[in-house]
């Protein structure tokens, strides 16, 4: 075996070009494989990390999946508002642990504008249980005090004490600015790859006060002045949605039907892992197409090494007479070119494996950077071996083609060297 | 691992043919015919053909006149339809496929018309590789020499020396030669290990005049230095007189008469 070893070896040096050619091929399919795996499982759990220890998510009565996407990702809008007496009601619940009221519909320069109260610096999780951080300054105070995501600031190049004024919904037109109102920036928080840091945090009091006069839904009387306003007092009357985490996660199932069955308003409470899973899998359309057309990738790295080795083999009759004449069976010239492809694919495995922890590991601070997203550099996983493993075992099974045509060249030519 | 090389060694054993004394024959045809799978006639048709042990023999014969499939037979890579084939006092038509092959691998060394060798493999490696497929031929290397994993090296080294290669051009690879070098170095390898038999197909043929004799007084020195037998096949009837035997396969050939 180890001279068939060194035999294929040397003559693949022979055929650098082709082999290299072939080699590269394969790397690149199995860079890309590996590659949309990596992104796949990266973005599945940066999305499963947007938000963490939360027990229950509480809205007006909707889809689990609709309330997830507003009071989480801050897409789309809710259905309806909840009144402040029923999150008094939950918030005293002897269940209950600490809960973050969001009050959501304003945005400023297209961002989300979400009125909330202290606790949210101190109970709000993301990715693995971890607390929001300040890159500068503090939580808001005063009224008119605002706290921005990572992005909010790097996009608008926004610092502290910078002015800002809200809008009105999402459409940032002259006639439906809160410019009675501007807030100022107090503080910036640390990038976090989720949502938050395309957000901008003010108090719920602050979202009370700039809608004075708004209270038909649109501007209609007379705005007081900023100063008239915070000498006043605000209680916020109605909020979009609230975060509930539970003094023990036994009771989750036990609350959940408690807010469901709520009789003053109806309400609607999703546990967040269950209604990002529901999420994910309906991107699994996608995510399996990215896959598929890795997989596609790869069978056409495959057809191009065997269309090179089918080639090469018509040259290398000679070769094969003479290994026969000096006594090599034909199943060693069969085993001699499986372990040719085998050889080629591994080292092309190994070189699209070391490709791409060389392009993780050079842009992965890129991407945390720019993107606040976390790129943990592991070694593979089971299911990477696997597919890895795949790759080679197919090489081998490809590999079968040419030697058995090799096979039956070298039992009809024999001796005789045809050129 | 171990017990295919154990399992390699017992074949040799079986199969190993000792080198012949004069008086022995080492090759006997009877009744030999042979026919192309797909052909109607028998291409081969041989009554009776024996040579002594340790001659060198000349077979001449036109183009056609069977000589390839002749050699063929000889190494057993194929088979006759009837008659049978004693080689060094083996029946190689009753070996089963593998054990030809090892037959082959064990008692010949061939050399055919031209490129011998494998162009990837340095000069010294393509004269190893004839141990490679044989243990038999390596036992006999490291039973004459030095009993050590450079004693196959050396005697490659040995008989490239002793025909005429330089040492310089031993390590470089097969490809670089000239023609005549590339002869020679086949001739070498056909020798390692001490095959009982040599057989070569036209090997001058790519050589010019004073080449091809040089060659062939070197390789007959080497083959009779190891007791072996040589067949030495040509269309050229110049070189005739250089052998102590010759056979005309268009006579010997029934067949060649009415083909």
């Amino acid at each position: 075996m180890s001279n068939l070893l060194r035999l294929a070896s040397n003559s693949l040096l022979n055929r650098k070009a082709t082999v290299l050619l072939s080699l590269f091929t394969i790397a690149i399919s199995v860079l890309l494989l590996l590659g949309v795996e990596q992104v796949r499982t990266q973005a599945k759990n940066s999305f499963a990390n947007t938000i963490s220890d939360t027990d229950l998510i509480v809205g007006a009565r909707s889809g689990q999946i609709n309330l997830l996407l507003y009071s989480v990702f801050r897409i789309g809008n809710a259905t309806n508002n909840i009144d402040w007496k029923t999150y008094q009601d939950f918030q005293d619940h002897k269940s209950v642990d600490w809960t973050i009221p969001f009050s959501l519909g304003d945005s400023h320069q297209g961002f989300r504008v979400l009125g909330t109260t202290q606790d949210y610096f101190e109970y709000y999780k993301f990715g693995k249980k971890q607390p929001l951080t300040f890159a500068q300054g503090k939580e808001f105070n005063q009224l008119f005090e605002a706290v921005i995501g990572a992005d909010v600031a790097q996009t608008l190049g926004y610092e502290l004490e910078t002015p800002m004024v809200l809008a009105h919904g999402m459409k940032d037109i002259g006639f439906s600015k809160h410019d009675n109102a501007p807030f100022k920036v107090v503080g910036i928080l640390a990038p976090t790859g989720t949502p938050v840091d395309k957000t901008i945090h003010v108090s719920l009091e602050a979202i009370e006060a700039i809608h004075v006069g708004w209270e038909s839904g649109a501007f209609l009387g007379h705005a007081p002045s900023a100063d008239n306003l915070k000498a006043r007092e605000f209680e916020p009357k109605q909020i979009t949605a609230f975060l509930m985490g539970l003094k023990s996660k036994i009771h989750t199932f036990h609350v959940q039907r408690e807010i469901n069955d709520y009789r003053l308003e109806p309400l609607s409470a999703i546990v967040p892992g269950i209604a990002l899973h529901e999420l994910w899998s309906l991107m699994s359309v996608a995510e399996q197409a990215l896959l598929i057309v890795s997989v596609f990738v790869v069978i056409a790295g495959f057809l191009g090494m065997l269309a090179s080795l089918l080639t090469s083999l018509n040259e290398r009759r000679r070769e094969m007479a003479i290994l026969r004449a000096l006594g090599a069976r034909p199943h060693h010239i069969f085993s001699l070119l499986v372990l040719e492809t085998g050889i080629i694919c591994g080292l092309g495995i190994l070189l699209g494996m070391g490709l791409l922890y060389l392009i993780l590991a050079i842009a992965s601070p890129i991407i945390q950077q720019h993107f606040g997203l976390a790129i943990n550099i592991t070694a593979p996983s089971q299911y990477e071996l696997m597919l890895v493993a795949c790759i080679q075992i197919s090489g081998l099974l490809i590999g079968i083609i040419p030697a058995i045509s090799a096979y039956r060249q070298s039992l009809s030519d024999g001796m005789t060297i045809r050129i | 691992m171990t017990d295919f090389h154990s399992q390699l060694n017992n074949e040799s054993n079986t199969l190993e043919a000792h080198t012949p004394s004069a008086e022995q024959i080492a090759i006997q045809l009877d009744k030999v015919q042979f026919r192309w799978p797909k052909a109607e006639h028998a291409i081969l048709d041989i009554p009776a053909f024996s040579i002594r042990a340790q001659q060198h023999l000349f077979v001449k014969g036109p183009s056609g006149s069977g000589k390839s499939t002749l050699l063929s037979l000889l190494t057993a890579i194929n088979t006759p339809q009837q008659g049978s084939i004693n080689l060094l006092g083996t029946d190689i038509c009753r070996l089963k496929q593998g054990q030809r092959d090892q037959f082959r691998a064990d008692n010949i060394g061939y050399i055919f018309q031209q490129f011998n060798l494998l162009p990837y493999l340095s000069v010294i490696d393509n004269v190893c590789l004839a141990c490679e497929f044989s243990k038999l031929r390596k036992q006999k290397v490291l039973a004459q020499g030095p009993n050590n994993k450079d004693a196959v090296r050396l005697e490659a080294k040995r008989l490239l020396t002793a025909l005429n290669l330089p040492d310089e051009i031993q390590d470089q690879k097969a490809s670089h030669l000239s023609i005549g070098q590339q002869q020679r170095v086949a001739a070498a390898r056909a020798l390692m290990g001490s095959p009982a038999l040599v057989i070569a197909d036209e090997p001058t043929s790519a050589l010019d005049h004073d080449n091809r004799e040089a060659f062939i007084q070197l390789l007959m020195q080497e083959v009779s230095r190891n007791n072996a037998t040589l067949i030495f096949v040509s269309h050229d009837p110049t070189l005739e007189p250089l052998f102590e035997q010759t056979i005309d396969l268009a006579q010997l050939n029934k067949q060649g008469d009415k083909a």
